[in-house]
């Protein structure tokens, strides 16, 4: 039998069984809890009729139910397909029919999104899902028969044992979504087999043991903290999540469990820096901080190696190839965190837009390959076959869209990003999203989206618009108007009202419309 | 304590979040009324440091979701940003 998740977290239940594998504020989940409320979700879902390689969507914040959801559902051999809480009711439209969920999982809402409004909108019209589980006061759920409390679901149809599913090696796991830039959604495929021997390595790399704690400021739903927080998992430790990133409770839990694995990103890390006393907390538990999903300057990365005597290890990549190239201050001291080299379980090709190699020196598109590429995206064949190459050993290669510059002894040097993708603080967002969502505003004529450097978030969005006639409009009004629509990290942060988008074959100038700006 | 004036305040957080100052008052929430994610907050911060030459940490800004409670803490504990 070959190995997948279900053999380590069966053996952790049994050597380890009140160890705690998961803990997101109070709440913990401990190894054999873990594989008690799966069996007996797992069994719902089953007795619910949901069957092998059927997608389960969850649109949940950070939670031990989330959790439980996403293993409950692949414990059947069932996709789970994570989605992020904070969607609106015009991403939802589009996604949940494009992932082809057949039943949901929803929390009432997250922050000020409402998560059972925005699905309950587009029921039965815009979406068909058998069910919607509820993890919800049932005072907040719709009485409708497609709407039911988690707590019913798992009472009506419940069991105790559940048989864990064998996945085959090239099994999809789940389904990953990340937004596309037209608005419509990209849903990646993950490899049971490759997702797993990955996040194996990548935890051997970093000597993970049954001993460490691991606290990750990235969340669940997103693939990247949701598999680095596997890496842990896979080794028997604990892992930790918040349910809203808050410095200052980052800090105490770091002291109060003795953390000793960090997962940040950039803006994550000023903030934590910036807290008053910072120099008080006690991070001498802390051996390794673990960073991803954005830029990672020298002076931050030298802070937590120089200063604080923190290893720093930064990732390069996206949620399409899992485990990636790195900077490791073990082994690159001295240099940039953006120089990366591969790891002896990955590799990497640069290449120009013919797919051929680069000579060193020269820049091209990062090419990366690892067992946990993704099989293909799912529904889009024409993106598949744009993204991912195999090659004559049938290994996938994913293009990452990364410009890099190809220095000498196998190192790359990011350099920007192929597409218009604004990173905003950890999240990516596409330029031709938001101006699809502009040009419906009834005051719109036309928009352009580009980015501005910011000293906190990296990049905020900038959105040029050009008015109908002589309407004036506010980024407050946008906010309003987007608001349930798209995730509010898509609204653009600042407005400029511009007399005219200037437009040359279809590519928007955006040098000169900086300079064409209202008085 | 730096003696800010909460009319001007809300000026200042009008012209960023494009909100009109009449709708903004101390318990305006930042994400439920100004539609900031926290993301945005951070932004907000920034640009309130630029504003009036104050900086604040912004871990505190993160902790935070009522417009009052930037103002009082911006009045008590913002310090003169070096230039």
């Amino acid at each position: 039998m070959e190995k997948n998740f279900f053999s380590y977290y069966s053996r952790y239940a049994e050597e380890t069984p009140d160890k705690v594998l998961l803990r997101i504020d109070d709440n913990e989940l401990t190894y054999s809890d873990f594989m008690k409320k799966t069996a007996v979700l797992g069994s719902a879902m089953k007795n619910a009729g949901i069957a092998a390689d059927d997608k389960v969507g969850i649109c949940m914040p950070n939670s031990i139910e989330w959790f439980i959801v996403f293993w409950s559902a692949v414990r059947i051999g069932a996709q789970p397909v994570p989605m992020d809480p904070q969607s609106g009711s015009l991403e939802l439209s589009r996604l949940i029919p494009a992932t082809t969920s057949k039943i949901l999982f929803v929390t009432e809402k997250y922050r000020n999104n409402n998560i059972i409004n925005a699905v309950h909108d587009l029921i039965p019209g815009k979406i068909a899902v058998s069910k919607v589980v509820c993890y919800a006061d049932k005072a907040v759920i719709p009485v409708e028969e497609c709407f039911i409390s988690a707590e019913d679901f798992i009472a009506e149809h419940g069991e105790n044992e559940c048989e864990i599913y064998q996945p085959e090696y090239l099994h999809t796991m789940s389904l990953a979504c990340t937004s596309g830039s037209t608005g419509t959604p990209k849903i990646l495929s993950v490899p049971s087999g490759g997702f797993l021997s990955t996040q194996e390595d990548m935890g051997d790399y970093l000597e993970f043991t049954s001993d460490d704690v691991m606290m990750l400021g990235m969340t669940l739903y997103h693939q990247g903290g949701f598999g680095m927080g596997q890496q842990m998992a896979l080794k028997g430790g604990t892992v930790m999540y918040q349910p809203q990133f808050n410095p200052v409770t980052f800090l105490e839990t770091i002291q109060k469990y003795k953390i000793t694995v960090i997962q940040l990103t950039s803006t994550l890390a000023k903030v934590l820096l910036s807290t008053p006393d910072f120099d008080k907390y006690d991070l001498s538990s802390v051996r390794i901080s673990y960073w991803a999903g954005e830029v990672l300057p020298k002076e931050i990365a030298d802070i937590f190696v120089e200063k604080l005597g923190i290893r720093v290890v930064n990732v390069i990549g996206s949620s399409e190839t899992c485990t990636m190239v790195v900077w490791d201050s073990a082994t690159d001291a001295g240099t940039d965190p953006s120089d990366f080299r591969k790891l002896s379980f990955t590799d990497y090709r640069v290449i120009d837009e013919k797919h051929n190699d680069v000579p060193e020196g020269e820049t091209g598109e990062l090419c990366v390959y690892t067992d946990g590429v993704i099989l293909n995206y799912f529904g889009n064949p024409e993106l598949s076959a744009e993204k991912i190459l195999t090659d004559d050993q049938g290994h996938r290669w994913f293009c990452t869209g990364d410009l890099v510059n190809k220095l000498p002894n196998g190192i790359v040097r990011f350099a920007g990003r192929s597409k218009r993708i604004i990173k905003r603080g950890g999240n990516l967002v596409h330029a031709e999203e938001v101006e699809a969502c502009l040009l419906t505003h009834p005051k719109i004529a036309a928009a352009a989206v580009t980015d501005e450097p910011h000293p906190v978030i990296g990049q905020q969005i900038v959105a040029y618009i050009q008015p109908k006639g002589d309407e004036r409009i506010t980024r407050g009004e946008l906010a309003r108007y987007f608001d349930g629509k798209l995730s509010a990290y898509k609204v653009p942060d600042k407005v400029v009202l511009v007399e005219e988008i200037p437009k040359d074959i279809g590519k928007i100038q955006f040098k000169y419309l900086r300079k064409k700006e209202y008085k | 304590m730096n003696n800010l004036n909460f009319d001007e305040f809300k000026q200042a957080i009008s012209d960023y979040v494009g909100v009109d100052p009449s709708e903004i008052t101390r318990e305006t929430d930042v994400y439920d009324d100004l539609y900031l994610d926290s993301l945005g907050l951070f932004g907000l911060g920034s640009e309130i440091t630029d504003t009036y030459k104050l900086s604040i940490p912004l871990s505190l800004v993160a902790s935070i979701s009522k417009v009052g409670e930037i103002f009082d803490l911006l009045n008590e504990k913002g310090t003169p940003v070096e230039e």
